[in-house]
C-alpha cells in the first residue's frame, strides 16, 4: 500500500459520507471537490496541465458543437468550409494536449533516441535530459479529452454546457490513477446525476473494493519480491527462476492492474456510478486478438473507435484499398489497409504504454501475431477442410489456449522487463539450468504458499466469472452469517496476508505511472 | 413505522452489528499479535526489532542501533559464524536519536550486553521532512498497529518466535555506485540539533549508567556521509572517551566494492557489502571489548540452530 492509496481511501472515505449528505442536484459538486482535492493533494501544481486540458477541449467542444448545431441553410462552398474550420480547431486542441503529453512523457526518449540515430553518422552529440514530472493520470485523461472531443465533431452527442461538469469527467478521481479510460456518454454524464444511496449498489461496491485489494496487497505486491530481486539482475538468473519471473511478472501485471480496476469500479459503485469493465478474464483467451478484447479492453475500445477508425476510414486509406485490390486481387491486399490502421494501433498501444523501446516492440509484437493469424486464415480454413480436422475439436482448443498463454508470457516479459536486451536474456535463458535454489529467491516457501492460495482464488473466481456467474451476487444472497464470515475472513486475510510493511515494499501501481 | 422506515432502519443495524464484529475480529489480531514484551512503545516499532525480546535474557553481547544502514548493512550472524559472540540489529528505517534511547533502554531492561554500538549518521536526521515522516510513521502504527506485527504468520502465528536473522534484512539486490568513491576532506563541522545532540548524551549516560561501553561506528554510505559529520562525532567521541569508528575512511580494509556490494547506488549495502562490513566490525569489537565466543557453549545451542536457519535464508 503507497502513499497515493492511503491519500485515496481518505478522500473516498469523505466524498461517500458528503455525497449523501448534500442534496441530489449539487451531489456531482461533491465528486468534483473530492476529485479536485485528491488531485492537488497528490500532483500539485502539475494539476494546471490537467486544468488547461478542461478547458481546452470544453471551449473546443462548445464551439465545434455550435456550428454543428447552426440549422442555417448553408451553400456547398459553406458546408464545407464549416466542416473544415470544425476539422481544423479539433486537430488543433489534440495536437496540443498530445504535445502536453509528448513533451512531458516522450521528450527525454525521442531526443536520445535522436542524437544517438545521428551519431551513428558520425556526430558527436550529447542529449541533456530534463528533469521532467508527469501529473498524475495525464495518459488516462488525455484519451479521454481526445475520445470526447471527436464524439462531438463526429456528432455523436451535445457538447455539455457546464466546464466543471467537463472537468469531473477528466479528473473524476476513482479513474484517474489507472483508468478505465471512460468515454462521455457512457460515463461523464452518470457522474454528473445524483444518485440515490443503493444498499445493495453500496455492498457490491464495498465487495469490489476488498477484491481488489485482495488482488493488490496478497498476490501483487508479494510476487514483486520475486520480480524485483529477477529484474535487478537478470544475467545472474536462468532456468526455473526465469520461468518464475514471467510468470510471475504476468500474475503481478494482471492482479496489480485489475486489482486496481477492482478499486476504481467498487469506488464508482459507491457513488452509484457503473465505470467501464477493463478486464474479462483474460488468460481464458483463445488468441492473441481475443485476449487484447478481455485485457485493458477500455484502451483497446478507444484505440478501435479512435485510432483504427480514423485510419481505415479515411479517405486516403480508402482510396489506396480501391486502387491495390484493382491491381492484385488476392486476400493480401484485401486485409492490407486493415493492416495499415491496425499498425497504427499496435505502435500507438506500444507508445502510449512509456517512453521505451520495450513497449514499441511490444505493441509491434502483437500487431505481427495477429496480422500474421489474418493472412494465414485463408490457408489455416483450407487445411481443416481439406484434412477434415474438426476446428473446434478439444485437441485443438487445448492448443490454442496453450498458444494464447506462451504468447502473452512473451509479451509480457518484453513489458516487464527492465529492458529489450534484458527481456531477450531473460526469454533465452528459460533453457538453461540454474544452479541455486529456484524457489528461494526473492520469495521463501511461506511465502510461495500464500502466492498459490492467492492465484487459485483467482483462478476460481475467474472459472465462475467465464461461467457468468456473479461472485458477488452469490455472496449476497447468502445467509447473514455465511456473508459476514466471508467478509470478515477477506478482511483478516489483507490484514494477516497482505505483503505491506516491513519486510515488504510499498509498491507503486504499476499502470499509475503510464 | 412505513415498510421504508424499517427496511432503512434494518439495514443500518446490519450495518453498525458489521462493523462491531470487524472491529472485534481486528482486537482479537492486535492481540494475537502484539508483542508480549518491549515496553509502552513496543507497537509503533518494527516486527524484526521487537523480536530482540523474544531472545534469551541477558544473553547478548553486543547491540548494534541505528537507522536502516544497520538492517541492511551488519549481519549479527556473520559476526557470530566468524567470532562467536552474540548481537542483534535494533534498527529501523528512519529512526531518530530519540527512538534509539527508547529502544535502548527498553532492551537495557532485559539485556546486558558488554558493548552498545550506535550507528552515527541519524543523529544528522534533523530536517523537518524526516521528523515529520517519522512522526507520522509512529502515528500511523499506532494507529494500524499489524503494519508491522501481521508478518507474524510467518513464524506460524507465533509471536514469541526468534529471528534468526537478528534484526539484519538480507537483500541480494544489486546496485552499483557511479562516481568518486572518495569522501572530500574538510575541517568543518556538522552542528548537531539540539534534540538529536541531548539523546547523543543521554544514550551515552544510560550506557555508563547500565555499565556497558558505547561504541559510535559509522558503516559504509557514500551518500549521506560526509567529513563534516566525521568531525563532529570524532569530537564527541574524544570529549567523552569513547571509540569511534568510521568505515568510510577504511574502504580498503574492509574491502567494499562500491559496483558490486550497495542495493541502492551508495546509500545501503546488500549482502556482500554486509558480509564485508560484518566481518571488519565483528574483528573491530572482538579486539576493543574482548567478546567471548560462545560458539561452543552448550547454553548457546539454540544460536546453533538459528544460523541454520540464518544460511538457509542467505543461500
Amino acid at each position: 500500500m503507497n502513499k497515493t492509496m492511503l491519500i485515496f481511501f481518505a478522500v473516498l472515505a469523505v466524498a461517500v459520507a458528503l455525497y449523501y449528505a448534500f442534496p441530489f442536484k449539487a451531489r456531482w459538486t461533491v465528486l468534483l471537490g473530492a476529485s479536485l482535492a485528491f488531485y492537488l493533494i497528490v500532483s500539485t501544481y502539475l494539476a494546471v496541465f490537467a486544468l488547461t486540458t478542461a478547458i481546452g477541449v470544453y471551449f473546443t467542444a462548445r464551439a465545434v458543437d455550435k456550428r454543428n448545431r447552426d440549422e442555417r441553410e448553408l451553400t456547398e462552398e459553406q458546408e464545407k468550409r464549416r466542416k473544415r474550420r470544425n476539422k481544423a480547431v479539433v486537430a488543433v486542441t489534440i495536437i496540443v494536449n498530445l504535445a502536453f503529453l509528448g513533451f512531458l512523457k516522450y521528450f527525454n526518449f525521442f531526443g536520445a533516441s535522436f542524437c544517438s540515430f545521428l551519431n551513428l553518422f558520425g556526430l558527436d552529440l550529447h542529449f541533456r535530459a530534463l528533469k521532467l514530472i508527469l501529473p498524475l493520470g495525464i495518459s488516462f485523461y488525455t484519451l479521454s479529452a481526445i475520445g470526447y472531443l471527436i464524439d462531438i465533431h463526429r456528432k455523436k452527442y451535445a457538447a455539455e454546457k457546464n466546464f466543471f461538469k467537463v472537468l469531473l469527467f477528466l479528473v473524476f478521481f476513482p479513474s484517474i490513477l489507472e483508468g478505465p479510460i471512460c468515454r462521455y456518454d457512457q460515463t461523464g454524464t452518470l457522474m454528473c446525476e445524483g444518485h440515490r444511496a443503493d444498499y445493495k449498489g453500496m455492498l457490491f461496491g464495498l465487495q469490489r473494493i476488498l477484491w481488489g485489494l485482495f488482488k493488490k496487497m496478497v498476490i501483487a505486491d508479494r510476487v514483486y519480491l520475486l520480480v524485483r530481486t529477477v529484474s535487478s539482475e537478470p544475467s545472474l538468473y536462468s532456468g526455473w527462476v526465469s520461468v518464475l519471473f514471467i510468470l510471475g511478472y504476468t500474475l503481478q501485471l494482471y492482479a496489480d492492474f485489475s486489482g486496481f480496476t477492482d478499486i476504481a469500479l467498487g469506488t464508482g459503485q459507491l457513488f452509484g456510478i457503473k465505470l467501464p469493465e477493463n478486464f474479462r478474464q483474460p488468460f481464458f483467451a483463445k488468441s492473441a486478438q481475443e485476449f487484447w478484447q478481455r485485457w485493458h479492453i477500455t484502451l483497446g475500445t478507444w484505440l478501435k473507435e479512435y485510432v483504427f477508425y480514423s485510419v481505415a476510414l479515411s479517405p486516403t486509406m480508402m482510396k489506396f484499398g480501391k486502387k491495390i485490390k484493382k491491381k492484385h486481387k488476392n486476400h493480401f491486399t484485401k486485409i492490407l489497409p486493415t493492416g495499415i490502421a491496425l499498425l497504427a494501433v499496435w505502435l500507438c498501444n506500444g507508445l502510449w504504454h512509456g517512453p521505451e523501446w520495450k513497449y514499441i516492440v511490444y505493441g509491434l509484437y502483437y500487431f505481427v501475431i495477429i496480422f500474421a493469424g489474418m493472412l494465414c486464415e485463408p490457408l489455416f480454413a483450407k487445411f481443416y477442410k481439406k484434412t477434415g480436422i474438426n476446428s473446434e475439436c478439444i485437441g485443438l482448443r487445448v492448443w490454442r489456449h496453450i498458444r494464447t498463454l506462451l504468447i502473452i508470457f512473451v509479451g509480457e516479459t518484453i513489458f516487464g522487463a527492465p529492458t529489450l536486451t534484458d527481456a531477450f536474456r531473460i526469454l533465452g535463458s528459460v533453457f538453461r539450468p540454474y544452479d541455486g535454489a529456484a524457489l528461494s529467491v526473492g520469495l521463501d516457501w511461506k511465502e510461495y504458499i500464500v502466492l498459490l492460495f492467492g492465484a487459485a482464488v483467482l483462478l476460481a473466481v475467474g472459472i465462475l466469472n467465464e461461467r457468468k456467474i456473479n461472485v458477488y451476487e452469490k455472496i449476497g444472497g447468502w445467509v447473514l452469517p455465511a456473508r459476514w464470515a466471508v467478509y470478515l475472513a477477506a478482511v483478516a486475510v489483507i490484514v494477516v496476508f497482505g505483503a505491506y510493511g516491513s519486510p515488504y515494499a510499498a509498491v507503486p501501481f504499476i499502470y499509475g505511472n503510464f | 413505522m412505513t415498510e421504508g422506515k424499517k427496511i432503512i432502519t434494518g439495514r443500518a443495524f446490519k450495518a453498525f452489528g458489521f462493523l462491531l464484529a470487524l472491529v472485534a475480529m481486528l482486537i482479537g489480531l492486535y492481540f494475537a499479535f502484539a508483542p508480549s514484551r518491549g515496553g509502552k512503545n513496543a507497537s509503533a516499532r518494527s516486527y524484526d526489532l521487537n523480536r530482540i525480546f523474544n531472545e534469551r535474557d541477558h544473553s547478548l553481547d553486543a547491540l548494534i542501533l541505528g537507522h536502516s544502514g544497520v538492517y541492511a548493512g551488519i549481519s549479527p550472524m556473520e559476526m557470530y559464524k566468524r567470532y562467536g559472540f552474540t548481537s542483534y540489529d535494533c534498527s529501523q528505517a528512519l529512526q531518530l536519536p530519540w527512538e534509539t534511547y527508547e529502544i535502548l533502554s527498553d532492551v537495557l531492561a532485559v539485556q546486558s550486553p558488554e558493548v552498545v554500538v550506535v550507528e552515527t549518521d541519524h543523529f544528522f536526521y534533523d530536517s523537518k521532512s524526516v521528523i515529520r515522516r517519522n512522526n507520522n510513521k509512529r502515528l500511523g502504527l499506532s494507529v494500524y498497529p499489524f503494519y508491522e506485527t501481521h508478518v507474524a504468520w510467518k513464524d506460524g502465528f507465533d509471536p514469541s518466535a526468534r529471528n534468526a536473522l537478528k534484526g539484519y534484512m538480507y537483500t541480494d539486490v544489486s546496485r552499483p555506485f557511479k562516481g568518486d568513491c572518495k569522501m572530500k576532506p574538510s575541517d568543518k563541522k556538522y552542528k548537531l540539533g539540539k534534540r538529536h545532540e541531548k539523546y547523543l548524551k543521554k544514550i551515552y549516560e544510560l550506557c555508563r549508567e547500565r555499565g556497558t561501553r558505547l561504541c559510535l561506528v559509522e558503516l559504509p554510505s557514500l551518500v549521506m556521509w560526509d567529513y563534516e559529520k566525521h568531525n563532529t562525532i570524532r569530537e564527541f567521541a574524544e570529549t567523552h572517551g569513547i571509540n569511534f569508528l568510521d568505515m568510510n575512511e577504511r574502504y580498503d580494509d574492509t574491502g567494499i566494492n562500491w559496483e558490486t556490494d550497495t542495493r541502492d547506488g551508495g546509500n545501503h549495502l546488500n549482502y556482500r557489502g554486509a558480509v564485508k562490513a560484518s566481518a571488519y566490525l565483528g574483528e573491530y569489537l572482538k579486539d576493543k571489548y574482548g567478546l567471548p565466543d560462545r560458539k561452543d557453549d552448550p547454553a548457546y545451542s539454540d544460536w546453533r540452530e538459528d544460523l541454520n536457519k540464518y544460511e538457509k535464508t542467505v543461500r
